[in-house]
């Protein structure tokens, strides 16, 4: 039995169904990441987890009972929203010590229980000040101490780093997997971040049009997707109908089929490569871009565009119009439900 | 652009000095022992503390206060707790809550209180009462201004995203609306209320119509006897315009004060 069950889960605003009947089994103390474009119905799926919107259908089992009718108060579920939501009027120190009270904890260990999460996020020196004088990723810090502190028995984080910049939300990723991983915190982690949802889970449960696309680990789920979707949300895998697959590589495959080719595993080079088991063909590089530390290619293969990753080398750098070879294992071309 | 600046600032002093002008010789005049000549021939403060010592004209300012707080704070409790209501539990009658604050705007004042006068009196409810009359049009009169100052500064504070943080805490929605929502709009409600609070003070013309035989405050008070004394009748507008100027200064700390906090 799992320690987190979502049975047929259905939300419905007015007319429009939101949730289509999610199925959902989470271990003690993992952490899953809810990935999936901007309306897809993550964030939906937490708040109706959280009790903050009510299902149409379907029910919730925590820790071996049935949560679906209890208030946010009862269900000790603990929260992070996207915009911090700490309390303006409160110290940071007041801000943690706020369920703490209300749920009549004796105050010597409040105390105690506040001064050992702010060492926990290395807030300790900023416990007197006010939410509006912490920068944003301190903020979001406080959010989380402030969650974690009532030592609930899951932890909710709805996008909580989206509106922190590039770098430090990179620092706050590690932090909250190592805060998770210390407490060993079962945790349901909302994003639209594909990266991010990779580097902190234990697994991925990738969300689309309010059902479950695909679940499984990072590597599975990037390595192995699939449906369609899943391929061109993770990774931003080439997908070819059968068609377009037949015409770049010259072969054939069962109609109707959509292949997938991850842009890594295509090896672009002057010469023919002659790698075994591959698929190797002359191509014109179309366009470049800089993603980063790796430039993507647009190779046009036999009328066919597709995308190639390569690192920066400087025997791997090409220009548009440039004839080049193109190398893809066989193995590295996924055939994908539709 | 430099003539438009100089052209502008001279409108502006002209403008001020227009306004200033006659509160400047109100206020001489008030101090002016005597003031036949073109200048005064002297100075006391003679009239200042035979106004203040004038207890109808001292218990008028206080009736002013009482007329004008009254209202205010029944208002300001009651569009707080109709708006909690409404952000938590039914969203969709704001735009008629709304509809109903923007009415009373449309109103004049004296419109108003004529026909609440005509509607109420002569009968035998507690409404038909000149003061409860009086504080009930006070309330409709005060009622677009508090809807919409409370509403903006719980809109600003995003009210629901704060609940729901709180009720994650284990807070019911009443409970964190008093323990973090009031406290944290309470400059912005304070700075509504005092500007409404200061719109009733200085009030004359409602009280006039509905209960200025019953209720006399010191507008009514300086009214009646305008002709008796006009030295001392300076004096005693002198004092409500600082009573009035003190109430802005309140306003205008409250507003710089949420300013700053909004600045951090």
């Amino acid at each position: 039995m799992s320690y987190i069950e979502f049975h047929e889960i259905r939300k419905s605003f007015d007319d429009v169904e939101v949730l289509k009947g999610v199925d959902l089994d989470i271990k003690e103390g993992e952490f899953i990441s809810l990935l999936g474009p901007s309306g897809c119905g993550k964030s939906t799926l937490l708040r109706c987890f959280a009790g903050l919107e009510e299902v149409s259908a379907g029910n919730f089992v925590l820790d071996g009972a049935d949560i679906t009718q209890l208030a946010p108060q009862k269900r000790d579920i603990g929260m992070v929203f996207q915009q911090y939501s700490l309390f303006p009027n409160m110290t940071v120190e007041q801000n943690l010590a706020f369920g703490l009270e209300i749920k009549k904890v004796p105050k010597h260990e409040i105390k105690e229980r506040v001064r050992d999460v702010l060492e926990i996020v290395g807030l300790v020196d900023k416990k007197k000040s006010y939410p509006g004088q912490l920068s944003g990723g301190q903020q979001q810090r406080v959010a989380l101490a402030r969650a974690i502190v009532a030592k609930p028995k899951v932890l909710l984080l709805d996008e909580p780093l989206s509106a922190i910049d590039a770098k430090l939300r990179k620092n706050l990723q590690i932090e909250i997997r190592r805060i998770q991983k210390a407490l060993n915190i079962t945790t349901i982690f909302v994003t639209h971040d594909q990266d991010e949802a990779m580097l902190m889970s234990d697994r991925v449960c990738l969300v689309n049009k309010g059902l479950i696309e695909q679940i499984g680990s990072p590597v599975e789920i990037y390595t192995s997707p699939k449906t369609k979707f899943a391929a061109s949300f993770i990774g931003h895998y080439n997908v070819l109908s059968d068609i377009e697959f037949s015409k770049a590589f010259l072969t054939h495959v069962d109609e109707n089929s959509v292949m997938a080719i991850r842009p890594e595993t295509i090896l672009i080079s002057h010469e023919k490569l002659n790698k075994p088991e591959s698929y190797e063909f002359k191509g014109r590089i179309k366009e470049s871009r800089s993603v980063g530390n790796v430039l993507r290619y647009h190779v046009e293969v036999n009328g066919v565009d597709l995308r190639a990753d390569t690192l920066y080398r400087s025997f791997s750098l090409y220009n548009d119009g440039d004839e080049v070879w193109i190398s893809v294992e066989k193995r590295n071309c996924l055939e994908l439900k539709d | 652009m430099k003539k438009n600046k100089v052209l502008g600032n001279v409108w502006m002093i002209l403008c001020a000095a227009y306004l200033i002008v006659p509160l400047g010789v109100t206020l001489i005049y008030s101090v002016s022992s005597s003031w036949i000549a073109i200048t005064p021939s002297g100075f006391t403060f003679s009239y200042y503390i035979e106004k203040l010592t004038d207890s109808a004209f001292f218990m008028g300012i206080l009736r002013g206060i009482f007329a004008a707080a009254i209202p205010v704070v029944v208002t300001n409790v009651c569009i707080l707790l109709a708006l909690f209501a409404i952000i938590v539990y039914f969203p969709k009658l704001e735009k008629y809550m709304q509809m109903i604050c923007i009415i009373p705007t449309t109103i004049n004042g004296i419109i108003l209180a004529t026909s609440v006068l005509s509607t109420y009196a002569g009968g035998n409810t507690v409404f038909s009462n000149r003061i409860v009359m009086l504080l009930c049009t006070y309330c409709i009169f005060c009622f677009p201004l508090t809807y919409q100052g409370i509403r903006n500064s719980l809109y600003a504070v995003n009210t629901k995203r704060l609940l729901e943080a709180a009720a994650m805490l284990g807070a019911s929605e009443f409970y964190g609306f008093m323990r973090i929502i009031v406290p944290t709009v309470l400059p912005g409600l304070m700075n509504t209320a005092l500007i409404s609070f200061a719109g009733l003070f200085g009030d004359f013309a409602i009280i006039k119509i509905i209960a200025s035989s019953q209720f006399e405050t010191a507008q009514t008070f300086l009214y009646k006897n305008r002709s008796a004394d006009t030295q001392a009748f300076s004096a005693g507008v002198v004092i409500l315009l600082l009573f009035t100027l003190l109430i802005n200064v309140a306003v205008h700390k409250t507003a710089s004060k949420e300013n700053q906090k909004e600045k951090i």
